[in-house]
């Protein structure tokens, strides 16, 4: 991972890069987000939760600097970025959207060769090394002459990410990276996430399970109705109460034996008294 | 792939992926480079027998020699026409009208290639999207205002400014809040055609019998009467169009992710829609306004093309630019030779053709797509 990581990554681990402030957008009178205040920082993955409708996309758009926030502002290092130029923006963080679409066949190859876009005219004899670590760290060398349509819904998503990996930034927003993968892919998507962040990234993924979120996650926000209702540790957002007022359903929050990283599962009361009731008839 | 063996792994993997890679490469651009190559060929011989045969024959070897002998200037290379008429058919009225058909199909193609990158449509056309049609009208009414007869430029110049504004105009009104539909599209550059058509409609009804006679000629598309000044005229709107759409084929590919995407590889994804599109407006209007509407090349060329070569715009518009070149000598070649004494309009040839495929091509996109939206 050596080429996708030095030097563009490079910032102090705890060095702050996304800074939000007093964010809030409206639309049509109703606010999707507000009062917002987040710090995004080198060295830390920190997982965006919350329920269907919470504001995650549109924080995570905010963040990018692809909405104009209706009150606060968003910060990347000295950069206000809904006015900073997009190239310059683009050398410093990536954002993987939750839905990827191609206009024209490219094969995988070309996609992660856009992520080298925002340096072109710099190091033009690096890119063909960054680009195939990309395309080996999402494992899809088998696959690089392949047209981007003609893959599975989690091969276009890795593909998705080699390009992200591929613009080699420190600051990544991820819009859901494991929404279309399978256990093993969400995992060495999580995996890559963490690496990146011992290596310096800052990275934030918005994530839908909260025991992934859990396991790979320095940092929690966790959203509801466009407020962020806690920020912080793993252990001191996933509270069952917290959870259940946030989600509307209960929930059990408990350590995993021997690792101790925290699994949330909602309590299902129709299956819990079936259970029940066949344990009872076999007893 | 978590931990250092994980690592140590994938940058193994990589190093073998990338010896791969530009084995690969360089086989794929020898293959591009033998397109270009043979396309080159393709188009100096077609243009070498389009100007032997006519109503009035020459020898291709005394074509050949003639053309060699006017471009080496003081080299004096090749030798004229011994035969004074045969070398005037020739200088006067075949060779304008060929490089006109190469400046006009070039033209035509390439800047189809270039919208249909711009509205990331694969069915997006110079035509379809009415830049043609608003040329013509700007045409049609500095004709039947008697500007047109100021001259050539003034023609021009008309059909250039209602060629981008009907582009601009559809381009407007076919965009939601971040993407453009490709329904809202096709049905926009409907409307905006129809309305283009109604205007060059009243310009004949408006017109004298000669202005009426001029518009209808238009619009069947014609390179007949071709002359040097309109190669004069229409050259360097051609090629600042054509160079200026080279420039950005790396970003164009961006397109391809979406608007927002693009942005987030540091694409200026507005100025970079309006420069490409008062490029592609430049070119289409500057062809039309000579040629007429000749349809369907600039969308029938970039689609065979870019199932050969990919949709990579760094080769597929240069190649689409070529094979426009090509496609249109050889129409034009046929429009004047297949029946004796008649000039066939050349936009009826390329529409009989482009008209069938463009329906086969909206049927595979409904078979593999499912629908239009």
């Amino acid at each position: 991972m050596s080429a996708l990581l030095d030097p563009a990554v490079g910032a102090e681990p705890g060095t702050a890069r996304l800074r939000a402030h007093g964010l809030g957008i409206r639309v049509d009178e109703r606010w999707l987000v507000r009062g917002v205040d987040l710090e995004l920082s080198s060295g830390e993955v920190l997982a965006v939760l919350g329920p269907n409708g919470a504001g995650k996309s549109t924080l995570l758009s905010l963040l990018a600097g692809d909405l104009d926030p209706s009150e606060g502002e968003v910060a990347l290092d000295e950069l206000a970025v809904r006015r900073a130029a997009p190239r310059e923006l683009a050398r410093r963080r990536a954002v993987l959207p939750q839905q990827n679409r191609l206009s024209f066949p490219f094969t995988v190859r070309a996609v992660a060769e856009m992520g080298r876009n925002p340096w072109a005219g710099i190091d033009d004899d690096q890119d063909d090394a960054v680009v195939d670590e990309a395309i080996a760290e999402v494992d899809l060398q088998a696959f690089v002459r392949r047209v981007f349509p003609s893959l599975s819904g989690g091969e276009q998503a890795r593909a998705a990410l080699a390009r992200v990996l591929a613009q080699r930034a420190g600051v990544l927003l991820l819009d859901e990276p494991t929404a279309a993968l399978d256990l093993a892919h969400q995992e060495q998507v999580m995996a890559i996430a963490r690496t990146l962040a011992e290596h310096g990234a800052a990275v934030l993924a918005v994530l839908h399970d909260l025991s992934l979120a859990a396991a790979w996650a320095d940092r929690i926000a966790l959203l509801s109705r466009g407020r962020l209702v806690a920020v912080g540790a793993p252990a001191e957002v996933l509270d069952a109460g917290l959870l259940e007022d946030v989600y509307g359903i209960p929930v059990d929050v408990f350590p995993r034996p021997v690792t101790g990283e925290l699994i949330v599962a909602p309590r299902r009361a129709i299956r819990t008294a079936r259970t029940v009731a066949k344990s009872e008839k076999g007893s | 792939m978590t931990g250092v063996d994980g690592l140590a792994r994938s940058r193994d993997v990589a190093a073998a992926a990338a010896a791969g890679a530009s084995r690969r490469r360089l086989r794929r651009d020898a293959r591009v480079v033998a397109m270009f190559a043979g396309l080159a060929v393709a188009i100096v011989i077609a243009a070498l027998v389009s100007a032997a045969i006519g109503q009035y024959h020459l020898p291709l070897g005394a074509v050949a020699d003639s053309v060699l002998h006017g471009l080496s200037g003081p080299l004096h290379l090749g030798a004229p026409i011994p035969d004074p008429f045969g070398e005037a058919t020739l200088w006067q009225v075949r060779l304008p009208r060929i490089v006109m058909a190469l400046l006009v199909g070039a033209a035509l193609s390439c800047s189809g290639a270039l919208l249909q990158g711009v509205f990331g449509n694969p069915l997006a056309d110079p035509g379809v999207i009415g830049v043609s049609s608003g040329a013509a009208l700007g045409a049609s009414i500095a004709i039947v205002t008697g500007v047109g007869a100021l001259g050539s430029f003034a023609i021009a110049g008309s059909a250039f400014t209602m060629g981008l504004a009907a582009t601009v105009l559809i381009y407007a009104l076919s965009r939601g809040s971040s993407r453009t539909e490709t329904v809202t599209l096709v049905l926009t550059g409907i409307a905006v055609n129809a309305v283009c058509g109604a205007g060059v409609a009243l310009c004949t009804y408006l017109g004298t019998q000669a202005q009426l006679d001029q518009i209808v000629f238009w619009q069947l598309g014609s390179l007949n009467g071709s002359q040097w000044g309109y190669v004069v005229t229409m050259l360097p709107l051609a090629a600042v169009g054509m160079i200026g759409a080279f420039a950005l084929s790396r970003r164009l590919d961006l397109l391809a992710l979406g608007d927002r995407s693009a942005r987030h590889l540091g694409v200026d994804v507005e100025r970079l829609r309006l420069v490409a599109i008062i490029l592609a407006a430049a070119t289409v209007a500057a062809a039309v306004a000579f040629s007429g509407i000749i349809a369907f090349v600039g969308l029938v060329v970039p689609h065979l093309l870019r199932a050969i070569v990919g949709p990579g715009h760094r080769v597929l518009l240069p190649m689409s630019a070529l094979g426009g070149a090509l496609l249109l000598v050889v129409a034009d070649t046929v429009a004047r030779n297949a029946i004796a004494n008649v000039d066939l309009p050349i936009g009826m040839l390329t529409t009989f053709v482009g008209g069938p495929f463009f329906l086969w091509q909206l049927r595979r996109t409904r078979a593999r797509a499912g629908g239009w939206a």
